[in-house]
């Protein structure tokens, strides 16, 4: 990465910082931490208000800036003892690893995750107010998801663990929905929530739309009748053999269902995490704050500098890639090229380019 | 409230109200009675509550002064232990007390019985705060929606709709409740307790086993040093740590001796768990099981512990 690369980047930034500046709740009892060229994280324990915030945004043009997902008495003082934890957001980090750009199809599953776990995990199955939700685009290959509800502030790292490991799925094994009672196989029912409560559901349509995946015995309408009505009490009893076995399948669909996370991420409540709002020294994109994910391209809309021609010079060969809104071609390594502004930055900030 | 109320439940903030009323003192009889509630707590030795008056106001100051020796002390073995065997003494007398009784204590240790689409749940964050780490406690086994998780069984048996599952919840409120020691008041005859209790605690059990500490997965080196500094761990790491000396050739009784610094050990239970396992020949769970337990810490390339195990082996050959 040349020089004079860097300073035209660290210019595109304060500019930026002119006119968008990032607001935070609670910002004097966060921890924050910023990066340049040379790491993400390269200082931290500092602490902002909103204005001295938006003023060393300009002055000093940090290339990445993280807060402090915990809230602090003292979010300055050192070491991190001192500074006297009262409590964190709860966060979630999904992330996809692909290469120089994400496929449409990488960016469709982690938005599928994203909209799932805040869907089907965190309002339906946590209880969290849709307005304790906030959604960021993580300003590289992913998004952030916190969540500020004063009930979860105060678990500790142990415990964030076990709800990242129950949206993951980690350690769910569906035997353990089953137990004998002398004779009778008890199981979930119908009135069951959660991972068994899925379960049910599933085995369900599968024994109404398609019995054979666990017995063609199945098949006979009044077989089917029985055994659906036995389970809804969550009697599992059968003759078939192997009948825990034949489930499996079934088992398998759920684990598609989970969501891939960072438990790191999640259990760390001293961890820092960027700034929605502040630009990513990774890749110029914005780590905005998302109102519809839906409708959300991050190649198109959390570009910062617009599509003003620059000139670069390709390290390696560049793939072709939707950005902006448009096709941009293939490039080979050692060419040299005018290209949108935005995603010749991206180039460079990637490693991938020099700016000419 | 009465005094023997108090005297089970001496944790709650009415005992210490009524300690307060009754003008109950510390003294040298109360620092003696306290040091033998502790040292009852490291032997495994369960007192029956006392019924006489006096015998109850003793019994209600040996609290007190238990927790001013330990908070004089700082060890934390001794802390725990007291802990574990107070919440245990603490659940079993709460086994027999009306479901009011056990609401009213789990709602002030902050876990509160509630009633939510028909059944018996607590709030997802009480539950997680509170629940033992085990597969059968773990939340992806439960039923969890609107925030809450279900805690009634299926299939009776509880006196209340989720009477056992919540009891053992509050057990765990319990013992942390009692680990929170407050700063000590300065007494001079502390000293001399404390030096008394000091006598009997067990040596750190370091046997002289096949594998040295050292040459393991840092998985297992960790619970390995957790055992050391006595802390309470949960099944699942005892369990896979056992599994993993058996099968490196660790003889059963050098097993107990190093499980005997946890602060609820049981040697005819662990004995009885450990031959368990080398009789039906268990075998070391894999890294990616290790790691949905939430114990791997390091990024050993390899696929189960074992595995580190035989390289090592192999390069102490060469």
């Amino acid at each position: 990465m040349e020089e004079a690369g860097k300073k035209i980047v660290l210019e595109l930034f304060r500019k930026f910082y002119e006119k968008n500046k990032p607001t935070l709740k609670d910002i004097e009892r966060r921890e924050f931490g910023v990066g340049s060229f040379r790491k993400k994280i390269e200082s931290r324990h500092l602490s902002f208000t909103q204005e001295s915030l938006w003023n060393y945004l300009v002055q000093d043009i940090p290339l990445f800036i993280s807060y402090s997902a915990a809230y602090y008495e003292f979010p300055d003082a050192t070491p991190m003892e001192r500074k006297v934890w009262k409590g964190a957001d709860l966060i979630f980090d999904l992330d996809v690893h692909g290469g120089l750009f994400l496929t449409p199809e990488e960016w469709q599953g982690v938005k599928d995750d994203a909209i799932r776990l805040i869907e089907d995990f965190l309002i339906l199955e946590f209880g969290i107010d849709r307005d304790e939700i906030s959604l960021v685009f993580s300003g590289n290959r992913g998004y952030h998801i916190h969540v500020y509800n004063k009930d979860y502030f105060g678990l500790r790292g142990e415990e964030r663990r076990e709800i990242a490991n129950y949206v993951s799925g980690n350690g769910l094994n569906y035997r353990d929905f089953f137990r004998k009672e002398g004779k009778k196989l008890r199981g979930p029912d119908q009135n069951d929530w959660g991972y068994k409560g899925r379960f049910y559901r599933m085995v369900k349509e599968t024994i109404e739309k398609n019995p054979r995946v666990i017995s063609i015995k199945y098949r006979k309408e009044k077989e089917k009748e029985i055994f659906l009505n036995k389970i809804k009490k969550g009697i599992w009893t059968t003759s078939l053999s192997g009948f825990i076995d034949r489930l499996e399948p079934i088992a398998e669909k759920i684990k598609l269902k989970t969501i891939n996370t960072d438990t790191g991420v999640t259990m760390d409540t001293k961890r820092l995490i960027r700034l929605p709002g502040s630009l990513h020294g990774g890749t110029a994109l914005v780590a905005g704050r998302i109102k519809n994910i839906d409708s959300f391209e991050p190649y198109r809309d959390a570009v910062a500098f617009g599509s003003s021609p620059i000139k670069i010079e390709t390290l390696k060969q560049i793939p072709e890639a939707e950005f902006l809104n448009q096709t941009m071609e293939k490039i080979e390594k050692g060419k040299t090229k005018q290209v949108p502004l935005s995603y010749g930055i991206y180039l460079f900030l990637k490693g991938s380019a020099e700016l000419r | 409230m009465n005094l023997l109320f108090a005297v089970k439940f001496p944790f709650i903030s009415v005992a210490k109200q009524i300690a307060v009323e009754r003008n109950i003192p510390i003294n040298e009889h109360t620092l003696e009675a306290g040091a033998k509630r502790i040292l009852n707590a490291l032997k495994g030795i369960e007192k029956k509550t006392s019924i006489d008056e006096e015998g109850m106001l003793m019994e209600l100051a040996s609290y007190a002064s238990a927790r001013i020796l330990l908070s004089y002390m700082k060890n934390s073995y001794l802390t725990r232990k007291f802990a574990v065997s107070e919440a245990k003494r603490a659940w079993k007398l709460l086994s027999r007390e009306e479901e009011r009784t056990i609401r009213d204590i789990g709602k002030e240790l902050g876990l509160t019985l509630e009633k939510h689409l028909e059944r018996a749940v607590v709030k997802i964050p009480q539950y997680l705060r509170y629940s033992p780490k085990s597969d059968y406690f773990f939340l992806v086994s439960r039923n969890v929606k609107e925030g809450y998780v279900d805690v009634e069984r299926k299939g009776g048996q509880d006196r209340f709709p989720g009477e056992r599952d919540y009891l053992r919840l509050v057990q765990e409120a319990i013992r942390e409740r009692v680990e929170e020691i407050p700063n000590p008041p300065h007494l001079p005859s502390l000293e001399i307790y404390a030096k008394k209790i000091m006598t009997q605690l067990p040596k750190t059990e370091f046997p002289q086993i096949k594998i040295k500490k050292g040459n393991n997965p840092p998985c297992m080196e960790v619970i390995w040093d957790d055992i050391l500094k006595h802390k309470n761990l949960s099944h699942n790491p005892r369990w896979i740590f056992a599994v993993y000396l058996i099968k490196t050739g660790t003889p059963i009784d050098k097993v107990v001796s190093l499980y005997s610094n946890l602060p609820d050990f049981e040697e005819k239970k662990t004995r009885y768990q450990l031959e368990h396992i080398k009789k039906r020949g268990y075998s070391v769970p894999s890294c990616q099981t290790i790691m949905s337990y939430g114990l791997c810490v390091a990024n050993c390339r390899i696929k189960s512990p074992m595995g580190w195990f035989r390289k090592w082996k192999k390069q102490e050959k060469k």
